[in-house]
């Protein structure tokens, strides 16, 4: 496959931000995002909602107190 | 017992440090920290008693996430309000993208609502929905993983993942609207 169209372009988008497109298809779909500026943009769109729901995601660890409890049942089993 | 086993060794070892992920799983799908908390500690001493059917070597997070997912669904689910379903039959639901395009075409609004509201908006998604978009887009998890963690094909993470994402960008996009972070596309 050489050409895309804008269609199936964007069809292949969330693989293509994903790293989950082969590496054949990526390469393809990334000529098309320099080529189309409207879908270059559409992309840029969908990776800050990706980007923004990771940065949310990050931050929260188990809590000490449910660790220490949890290694406390382990130990009773 | 004086001194732990190997199994309890190697559950030590490999289990555990996959506390923080599961724990935050569990906020999203339990919905509050209480039954976070008593989901993970269930999730980990079903885990330990059934540590003999965990073949080493192979993924230990998806498998941990797989009891998590069954637990939760078995036991916790009924605990809270589920959302209303979206109609996965229902015609595609149309991209917020299009809405924007003029106003804020990379979506730069995202970035101005709190967490909170982003959590909730997470929080509101179906079951089925939110797991894939918990997973995937939340902890990075590659669609193989999250197929096999919670036993679906791969396609249907793809799909459920686009569904997912559309509706929470449809719920942040109207919240944003709703906030004048931006200005809907027919109000000018």
């Amino acid at each position: 496959m050489t050409e895309l169209d804008c269609e199936r372009a964007l069809a292949l988008l969330q693989d293509f931000l994903k790293r989950e497109a082969d590496p054949g298809l990526a390469e393809v779909i990334e000529r098309h995002l320099e080529a189309c500026r409207d879908c270059l943009t559409h992309a840029k769109f969908e990776r800050n909602f990706l980007l923004m729901l990771q940065a949310r995601a990050a931050d929260v660890r188990c809590p000490d107190a449910l660790r220490a409890r949890i290694t406390e049942a382990l130990r009773r089993e | 017992m004086a001194h732990p086993s190997a199994a309890a060794a190697s559950f030590e070892r490999e289990a555990l440090p996959h506390l923080d992920v599961l724990y935050r799983v569990a906020l999203r799908l339990a919905g509050d920290p209480s039954a976070a908390e008593d989901l993970v500690q269930d999730t980990m001493l079903r885990a330990f008693r059934g540590w003999s059917g965990y073949r080493p070597g192979t993924n230990a997070r998806a498998w941990l996430l797989t009891i998590l997912r069954n637990t939760f669904i078995n036991e916790y689910r009924r605990r809270r309000r589920e959302p209303v379903a979206m109609d996965i039959e229902a015609a595609e639901p149309h991209a917020i993208y299009r809405d924007v395009a003029d106003a804020d075409p990379e979506g730069e609004f995202f970035a101005r609502i709190v967490d909170t509201r982003i959590l909730e908006a997470v929080d509101r998604l179906p079951t089925p929905f939110r797991e894939v978009v918990v997973l995937s887009d939340m902890e990075g998890l590659g669609y193989a993983e999250i197929a096999e963690s919670l036993g679906i094909p791969v396609g249907t993470v793809k799909s459920r993942l686009f569904r997912g994402r559309r509706q929470l960008q449809r719920e942040l996009y109207d919240h944003a609207v709703e906030m004048g972070y931006i200005r809907p596309r027919d109000a000018t």
